[in-house]
């Protein structure tokens, strides 16, 4: 007789509230729901507010994120006035968002998913006393440092927008200020500080040497001869926890691109696009749509493209377990984030690895704290060209109230990031927004299909259910961002109104 | 009772963004870390740091809520979610409402800190028709009271210390633990805020102040003037150390040409439009607090004659 037991998990160390359900059948996983805890109904407060509120109120939506947000709403505004941005407020708004991504992508590698192998379930590691030096929460050596160095990434965003987290420096046809030479002078100065700690401390090497690295012989050659590197370290550890073997979902990969062409900026350097079971194909907005078959909404119209999107409760509906909405491309669950953006890019690194190991909770994780390496070349670039620009004009609009519609696609640090907006006179009539956590954590879809890291659950091992590490390893490796969740809550009896069934 | 020989804090995390806890990470000069331990702080618990077990957690939990172990200071960020229909259902831990294990804390802690604007006064999502129906600890909006009501006082007899602003600034949290780590008196002006962070205003220290002298101001994005007569800034009338404790050490939204737009007030975020100023006769509705109109517009009019030319040179 199979042991059966039914566990529900708040997820720590995530942004928001995030309970897995899981059905463990002795000790493997055969069930796992998603389910955001927290409901804060952003789109609802942005109906019928002025258009350019929304670049005040959609950064708040993930105090993590909130330049992505902000630059997505934009995004989004331009595209339905048809603006340009001229060239020296691209590269501002590059720089903006690059620095916030890098900055999550340190926090989310040290402070949030290494933390977890100082955790006493790995008292018997090897590597503990080191991991425990290294990433201890509030104490470790090398999270403290990462800690200070993300402060001063965020310089660069506070030099060129007046703060971080949330501000709004960015407007439909450029950006809000004008930076003066020495700030932008010691915005590159800061950007040089986090490439010299990049390189010395995580990577082993330049971003050049780097970006030579290939294969993964060559990768595996280049820990072995610096293993004091976080990399090192992280891949030592992730062996030892088996992290090539666990947390694969599919291979289906989704990525808005990011990095605009000052020059020309409806062009994204590193580039937009969808793999589905390992081929590359070109982005087509046109094939999104939310699917809300296992949602609490009035299922008239069961898949939804997002201009439409109506969200009108409907406790009655029969599958449903949950308000999140389960957005698909092409009737396919995609995965979005690091991985993902690399591999649609073409990184000749990340695609052997996943080659090699499929989109394990390594791999995925991997790609996420090797991003800088990207990323931080592109920002070398950019300031490097506002400086050479300096005094070129950074906005070229005058607000006017408008009428139409518009999407701003974006890569957040966590992955693909949409709005959708309606505006009519000036104000907003709809808005909707596809977050990368909708990607990864969806519910199940009307195929059942279930969502990116519910399926990366299923068959998982899970030898401690009262410290289920290898759940938290592999739903951490997705970097799940739960108050981006517009509008997920979990309610799951059928019969009875706001009568919710969270736990066991 | 098992005794502490350190301060200690949980911190809880309900209907927000996460964003003031990404803007306390943002502390320098002791980095946050070094911070907690210098003034010898001990963090039971931060959701997005911490990484006991939740078994650990849900018996931690246990243990300070029967009073048997010492909460010191409990950190509150995000509002107090109601919604639907006052169940708090739209915000959740292990099952039941989170409000239920707020209210819970509360009485056991020394001392409880509102921290954000959404904490302190309802912030996002606490206006006549939203969703989730947030209130601020203490206070919604403009009335004392909010969720655990207005006579409510902390085991040490006080009421909730608010901080808001959307993010906090990492130096009014700062302020504040500073005085308690040392058991020294906070003192509390409007709205319960310590004026050691919340006396001045926005406004002061704000590098378009010059600007503001003269009548200089702009109607568009990009420029370098001021923003309060048409651009929707409400440095003026909204109390923050913005502009004198700078953010990430090196600027403030005003300086970088982002109106104010009040976030620390008990208001935010108003349904009002965000970029608009509102006028009478061309003159902000809301002047700078205790300004006489008549005198306010004699001045603005003979300020502007008198701006010098370096500064209007870009209006034609």
């Amino acid at each position: 007789m199979a042991k059966k037991i039914t566990l529900n998990v708040p997820l720590n160390r995530v942004e928001g509230d995030l309970d897995i359900n899981v059905t463990i059948e002795d000790g493997v996983i055969v069930e796992a729901k998603s389910i955001g805890t927290l409901y804060r109904g952003f789109e609802n407060i942005l109906q019928g507010r002025v258009a350019l509120d929304s670049l005040v109120v959609t950064p708040r939506i993930c105090g993590i994120c909130s330049v992505t947000h902000l630059c997505a709403a934009v995004d989004a505004l331009e595209n339905a006035q048809n603006i340009t941005p001229p060239a020296q407020a691209v590269r501002l708004r590059n720089l903006s968002l690059l620095s916030e991504t890098i900055q999550s992508d340190i926090r989310q590698f040290f402070l949030m998913f290494m933390g977890d192998f100082t955790n006493e379930f790995y008292q018997d590691a090897p590597f503990y006393q080191e991991a425990t030096h290294h990433y201890e929460p509030f104490k470790g050596a090398s999270s403290k440092e990462a800690l200070k160095k993300t402060t001063e990434i965020l310089k660069v965003v506070a030099i060129i927008g007046g703060q971080w987290p949330h501000t709004s420096h960015i407007v439909p046809g450029g950006i809000s200020t004008l930076p003066s030479l020495l700030e932008l002078t010691v915005a590159q100065n800061h950007i040089e500080e986090i490439i010299s700690w990049y390189e010395q401390n995580v990577l082993g090497c330049s971003l050049e040497a780097f970006s030579k690295i290939e294969s993964v012989e060559s990768f595996m050659y280049h820990l072995e001869e610096n293993a004091e590197t976080d990399i090192a370290r992280f891949t030592r550890y992730a062996e030892y926890a088996q992290l090539f073997k666990i947390g694969k979902t599919s291979q289906n990969f989704l990525s808005y691109g990011t990095v605009h062409n000052p020059l020309n900026p409806s062009e994204r350097l590193i580039k937009a696009g969808v793999i589905i079971e390992g081929k590359f194909e070109e982005l087509d907005v046109s094939k999104i749509y939310e699917d809300i078959s296992h949602s609490w909404y009035k299922q008239v119209n069961v898949k939804q493209k997002p201009f439409d999107g109506v969200t009108q409760p409907d406790m009655k509906s029969e599958d449903g377990y949950t308000w999140a909405k389960a957005p698909r491309y092409a009737k396919k669950v995609m995965q979005t984030g690091p991985l993902a953006q690399a591999l649609v890019n073409g990184d000749k690194l990340l695609t052997s690895l996943n080659d090699k190991y499929g989109d394990c909770a390594y791999v995925r994780e991997l790609a996420r704290i090797l991003r800088p390496a990207i990323h931080l070349k592109y920002a070398r670039q950019d300031i490097q060209g506002a400086i050479e620009s300096f005094g070129d004009m950074s906005y070229n609009q005058a607000v006017e109230e408008f009428s139409g519609e518009g999407v701003g696609l974006v890569e957040a640090a966590r992955g693909a990031l949409g709005h959708w907006v309606r505006v009519k006179h000036g104000k907003i009539e709809n808005y909707q927004i596809i977050t990368p956590t909708a990607w990864n954590g969806s519910p199940q879809d009307l195929e059942g299909n279930r969502g990116a890291w519910e399926n990366a659950l299923i068959g998982l091992e899970c030898r401690d259910i009262k410290n289920p590490m290898e759940m938290g390893h592999v739903v951490r490796s997705f970097d799940p961002c739960l108050v981006c969740t517009v509008h997920a809550i979990d309610m799951q009896d059928s019969k009875q109104k706001y009568k919710f069934k969270i736990g066991l | 009772m098992k005794t502490q020989k350190n301060k200690t804090l949980y911190w809880l995390q309900s209907g927000g963004c996460s964003g003031d806890s990404m803007s306390i990470l943002n502390l320098n000069s002791p980095d946050l870390f070094s911070f907690f331990s210098m003034l010898s702080i001990d963090v039971l618990w931060h959701p997005s740091l911490s990484t006991i077990t939740y078994t650990e957690h849900d018996q931690m939990l246990e243990e300070i809520v029967a009073g048997e172990r010492k909460l010191d200071i409990l950190c509150v960020e995000g509002n107090v979610v109601m919604g639907p229909d006052g169940s708090g259902m739209f915000d959740t831990f292990r099952g039941k409402p989170k409000k239920d294990l707020l209210q819970q804390l509360a009485q056991v802690a020394d001392v409880v800190v509102a921290v954000g604007t959404c904490a302190s006064f309802g912030g996002f999502g606490s206006y006549e028709g939203d969703d989730i129906a947030g209130i601020g600890l203490q206070q919604h909006h403009n009335t004392q009271g909010g969720f655990l009501g207005k006579d409510f006082h902390s085991k040490k007899g006080l009421q909730v210390i608010n901080l808001p602003g959307c993010p906090i600034h990492p130096k009014a949290l700062e302020s504040v633990l500073n005085l308690v780590a040392r058991n020294l008196p906070v003192e509390l002006g409007a709205n319960n805020t310590p004026k050691c962070y919340y006396a001045p205003t926005v406004h002061q220290g704000c590098t378009r102040n010059e600007h503001h002298e003269y009548k200089v101001e702009e109607n568009m994005f990009g420029e370098e003037g001021c923003m309060f007569f048409h651009l929707g800034c409400k440095g003026p009338t909204t109390h923050a150390s913005c502009n004198t404790h700078l953010w990430n050490d090196v600027n403030s939204k005003t300086r970088a040409g982002v109106p104010c737009f009040g976030c620390t007030n008990t208001t935010f975020p108003h349904p009002s439009p965000f970029f608009e100023t509102p006028t009478i006769a061309g003159t902000p509705l809301h002047l700078p607090e205790g300004v006489d109109r008549a005198y306010y517009l004699a001045y603005k009019d003979m300020a502007a004659e008198a701006a010098p030319q370096r500064l209007k040179k870009r209006e034609e």
